[in-house]
C-alpha cells in the first residue's frame, strides 16, 4: 500500500482543504475503480467516489492521525459501497442472494477497450463479497492482511474469497472472450 | 496432488499467495498435466485483464466538485457553531438566573429572620395554649395545697 504521509493524514484530520485535495488526488483512481468494480456503472462509481471523499472528510474526527490512514479510509469506502449495494438489494455476506447482472457492464466509452468491458461484465456476475475482495486487491493494491483489516474478516477468509472470486471471474471472462487470446499468452 | 488442488494453487499463485514449497509442488504437477497447464494460461490471462483494468485516473473532475461541496458544508457547520454557541450560552445564563434562588438561599420564602422568629414564637404560643387546655386538670384545688382561696377571701374581706 503506497499510502499518504503522516503529516498529510494529520492535516486531513484537522480539516485542511489542501490535505483533502491531496487525498482525493492520491486515491481517486482507486476509489473510482472500486466503485466501478463493485457497482458496475460509471455513474454509480462517480457518485460513490464523491460520497466517499465527502463522507471521509465529514467523519475525519473519527480517524486517529497517529495510525495509518488507508485502513480507516478504505473501510469507510467499503461500508459506503455496501450501503449502496444494500439499497440495490445486493448485500455482501449473504450467500443466498441472487446474483444480479446489470445491463450496464461497459465503461460507456469512458474507459475504452473490449477487454475492460469483459472484465466489468465478468465482475458483475460475482457475488459482492468476492467482488469487494478483488476490488481491494486489484484497485487499491492492498495486501491480504490489509484487506482483512478493512473488511473485518480473517486473512484466511480473504484468501478463500480472493481465490474463489478469481476462479469464477476466470470462468466468466474466458467464456465471454475470444479464446484465441490464449495463444498470445 | 489432484487437478482440483492444482487449480487452487494456480489461482493462489496468480494472486501472489503461494510460498516457495507450494510453487515447487505445483510445478511438479504441471510438468505432468496438460489440462492444468492450459488452466495456467487462462488464469494468467484473467489476472492480467484484472490488473490492466485498474483505474489510474478518473474521467471527470472530482477534486474541485468535492472541495466546493465540502467547503459549503463546512461553512454551514461554522455558521451553525457561530450561532449555536452564543445561543446556548444565553440559555445557560437564563436558566441560572431563574433557578439561582434554589441554589443560593436556604429558604424559598422572602421573610426576614426576625419575622421567622416571631412566627415561630406565635406557633409555640399556640401550641402551648392548645396543650395547656388539653392537659388542664379540672380537679385541681388550691385548698389541696394548703392555700386558701385568698382572692375570694380578700374580695369578701
Amino acid at each position: 500500500m503506497k499510502g499518504i504521509d503522516q503529516d498529510s493524514a494529520k492535516r486531513f484530520h484537522d480539516g485542511d482543504f489542501e490535505a483533502l485535495r491531496f487525498v482525493i488526488e492520491r486515491y481517486q483512481g482507486s476509489v473510482f475503480g472500486i466503485g466501478l468494480k463493485l457497482l458496475g456503472s460509471v455513474d454509480d462509481a462517480k457518485d460513490f467516489s464523491q460520497d466517499v471523499f465527502l463522507h471521509a472528510f465529514e467523519k475525519r474526527d473519527r480517524y486517529d492521525p497517529e495510525r495509518p490512514f488507508e485502513p480507516w479510509f478504505f473501510k469507510l469506502a467499503m461500508n459506503l459501497g455496501r450501503q449502496k449495494l444494500r439499497m440495490r438489494r445486493e448485500i455482501p455476506g449473504s450467500d443466498n442472494m441472487p446474483i444480479e447482472v446489470t445491463e450496464e457492464t461497459a465503461y460507456r466509452g469512458v474507459i475504452e477497450g473490449e477487454r475492460k468491458e469483459r472484465v466489468q461484465h465478468a465482475l458483475t456476475t460475482l457475488k459482492p463479497i468476492y467482488r469487494e475482495c478483488l476490488a481491494l486487491r486489484f484497485e487499491a493494491d492492498l495486501k491480504l492482511h490489509e484487506i482483512a483489516e478493512v473488511l473485518g474478516i480473517s486473512p484466511e477468509t480473504v484468501k478463500t474469497r480472493l481465490r474463489r472470486g478469481l476462479m469464477v471471474f476466470k470462468e466468466c471472462y474466458i467464456k465471454a472472450g475470444d479464446y484465441s487470446e490464449l495463444q498470445k499468452c | 496432488m489432484n487437478c482440483k488442488n492444482a487449480e487452487e494453487l494456480i489461482a493462489d499463485r496468480e494472486l501472489g499467495l503461494l510460498d516457495a514449497d507450494q510453487v515447487n509442488e505445483l510445478e511438479e504437477h504441471l510438468s505432468e498435466c496438460d489440462d492444468c497447464r492450459k488452466l495456467v494460461s487462462e488464469y494468467a490471462l484473467a489476472t492480467l485483464a484484472l490488473k490492466e483494468s485498474r483505474t489510474d485516473s478518473v474521467p471527470f473532475v472530482l477534486a474541485d466538485d468535492v472541495l466546493a461541496f465540502a467547503g459549503k458544508h463546512q461553512g454551514k457547520r461554522a455558521r451553525l457553531f457561530r450561532l449555536a454557541v452564543p445561543a446556548l450560552a444565553a440559555a445557560a445564563v437564563l436558566l441560572a438566573v431563574v433557578f439561582s434562588p434554589v441554589f443560593f438561599t436556604k429558604d424559598s420564602s422572602d421573610m426576614t429572620t426576625l419575622q421567622v422568629l416571631e412566627a415561630y414564637a406565635d406557633d409555640f404560643e399556640a401550641i402551648g395554649m392548645e396543650d395547656g387546655f388539653d392537659d388542664y386538670d379540672t380537679g385541681f384545688r388550691y385548698e389541696d395545697f394548703g392555700i386558701v382561696d385568698t382572692l375570694t377571701t380578700s374580695i369578701n374581706q
